[in-house]
């Protein structure tokens, strides 16, 4: 951009950033419906006695009903090998926590790994991530009906200024972005951002990009979006209190006392995918949901945060689904288990109940939660290789779910263990 | 016959160049880039994997092996917490910056 762009770029921002000084709303922040962030939990609250911050109390399986053969059953099948490291084929599981009504009934770990290992969650960061969103609404630091450009102004360019705080959580941005891994390397949008093009600065990498659709309008699943999501708090936050926002925001307060954020070169958290946390303090952030976003009688989240992060990103409905994203039920930087019965797209885990919610990770990162049995499972993998969740999946998929690590299949093992 | 065969074979290999040149002008900035990725890929995921996760080298390189584009040589620096991996004629260098956040790439 040439120097004399700078003023009238730093006065639109102003502009945009300080409408009430102006006496009026921009244009922007008509054009589309306020998302409302209100209301009860989406579920049962159940009462709590105790506060895992200082640590899990833990409980024997049959006191809390839990099925101790299922849950053997369940153990035999995550951690089940069927290679050596070099292959990496098979389950490879390297933590497995579960918590039932508040109180820790097993945990395994293998491959290493240990209860105090803060582990890779690669896109189970994001769910955290949305969660330092909620944490930053509950201060009155931002909006989630603010355009995002208002908080971060290299997001002040034509078409990208439309995009909104819940676009982003909703992964609804519109922008032209490629979410590839291994599988196109070159092309991938991702893999620039983390690894190349965009290492150095990844929210003003993805605000650089132009749209493809009108944001709001397509869900489509993207790193990208959550990057930008964290150069909007952060310029929300402050730089003062930025360094150290995610501890006193949220980990200070529920004791994730293993937490490891890694950032981009320009000092941003990378909320994408470089959050690292033992197993059970992960297990916390679920907690957190579980309590409707109150912790030890402290309420972290506003009223109406859980319930808007498991509601369907509206775009999905929008969307036309691919065999790769048929099973994904996109909340707010978190997943679902409802699929979409006006179009005959079935829930992702059959054998799970409709209330389950997930934060998931490429490898096999996976924290579920199910209210409806005050439970929580944390199984941090690192499986190479997938079974085929779907009778119809052809994408070079293990069809033998005691070959590769099947989600379906481990939360069907699940389920049998709280059986009543 | 043998000329007429020269030929169309010429504007053939002409036109499959040309279509390869639009390609790489039109991709010029992903192409570009690509050569950084797999030791950039390498450092950062290394150095977290050793200073963060606190695994051994031999796990850490088995955890990040690719089997694509060769590696033409990895450095650990144990005490100074940092990796630096060469391949594709590029060198990337990731360290350890505070236990808190961890590994990031060298600008």
């Amino acid at each position: 951009m040439p120097p004399i762009a700078s003023p009238l770029r730093l006065a639109l921002v102003a502009l945009i950033a300080a409408p009430g000084a102006c006496g009026g709303a921009s244009a922007v922040d008509e054009a589309r419906d306020a998302v409302v962030i209100a209301g009860p939990p989406p579920f049962a609250i159940a009462p709590r006695t105790e506060w895992p911050t200082e640590g899990w109390p833990t409980a024997t399986p049959e006191s809390v009903g839990v099925d101790p053969g299922a849950l053997a059953h369940l153990a035999d099948y995550a951690f089940a090998r069927n290679g050596d490291d070099h292959d990496r084929k098979g389950q490879r599981t390297n933590a497995l926590v579960i918590i039932k009504e508040g109180k820790l009934v097993f945990e395994r770990y293998a491959r290493g790994y240990t209860a105090d290992t803060p582990l890779l969650t690669w896109s189970v960061s994001k769910s955290v991530a949305g969660t330092l969103v909620g944490r930053a609404v509950m201060d009155g630091r931002l909006d989630v009906n603010d355009p995002v450009a208002r908080h971060y102004p290299p997001a002040d360019r034509d078409g990208v200024r439309e995009i909104r705080v819940h676009d982003l959580l909703r992964m609804s941005s519109g922008l032209d972005w490629n979410e590839t891994y291994e599988t196109s390397p070159i092309f991938s949008s991702v893999m620039a951002m983390l690894y190349t093009r965009g290492k150095d600065d990844m929210a003003a990498f993805v605000a650089s990009h132009d749209l493809a659709h009108p944001p709001g309008t397509r869900w489509s699943y993207s790193s990208g979006d959550t990057m930008l999501m964290m150069g909007a708090l952060r310029g929300a936050v402050g730089e003062e209190a930025w360094a150290e926002y995610p501890w006193t925001a949220l980990f200070d307060k529920i004791g994730m006392r293993t937490a490891v954020w890694e950032r981009d070169g320009a000092g941003t958290y990378v909320g994408s995918s470089y959050l690292y946390a033992s197993a059970r303090d992960l297990a916390k952030w679920a907690f957190l949901y579980l309590n409707d976003g109150v912790w030890a009688g402290e309420r972290l989240l506003p009223e109406g945060w859980v319930a808007f992060s498991l509601t369907m990103a509206p775009a999905y409905y929008q969307t036309e689904l691919t065999p790769g994203t048929l099973d994904d039920n996109p909340g707010a930087q978190v997943y679902l288990n409802v699929g979409d019965p006006s179009r005959a797209v079935p829930k992702p885990w059959p054998a799970a109940p409709d209330d389950l919610f997930a934060a998931q990770g490429h490898w096999g990162k996976s924290i579920f939660v199910i209210p409806s049995h005050d439970l929580i499972v944390v199984r941090l993998g690192d499986d190479r290789h997938y079974a085929c969740d779907r009778p119809d999946a052809d994408d070079g998929c293990q069809p033998d779910v005691n070959k590769a690590f099947s989600k379906a299949h481990f939360l069907e093992l699940v389920m049998a263990t709280v059986k009543r | 016959m043998i000329r007429k065969i020269l030929k169309y074979f010429g504007i053939a290999v002409g036109i499959v160049l040309a279509l390869v040149a639009v390609f790489v002008l039109l991709n010029w900035s992903q192409l570009s880039a690509f050569p950084r990725l797999p030791s950039s890929y390498e450092a950062k995921e290394l150095c977290s994997c050793l200073f963060v996760e606190g695994r051994t080298q031999e796990h850490c390189e088995a955890f990040i092996r690719q089997d694509v584009v060769p590696i033409d040589g990895r450095t650990y620096d144990m005490e100074g917490k940092s990796v630096t991996v060469r391949a594709l004629w590029t060198e990337s260098r990731a360290h350890h910056v505070s236990p808190r956040v961890g590994c990031v790439l060298d600008p």
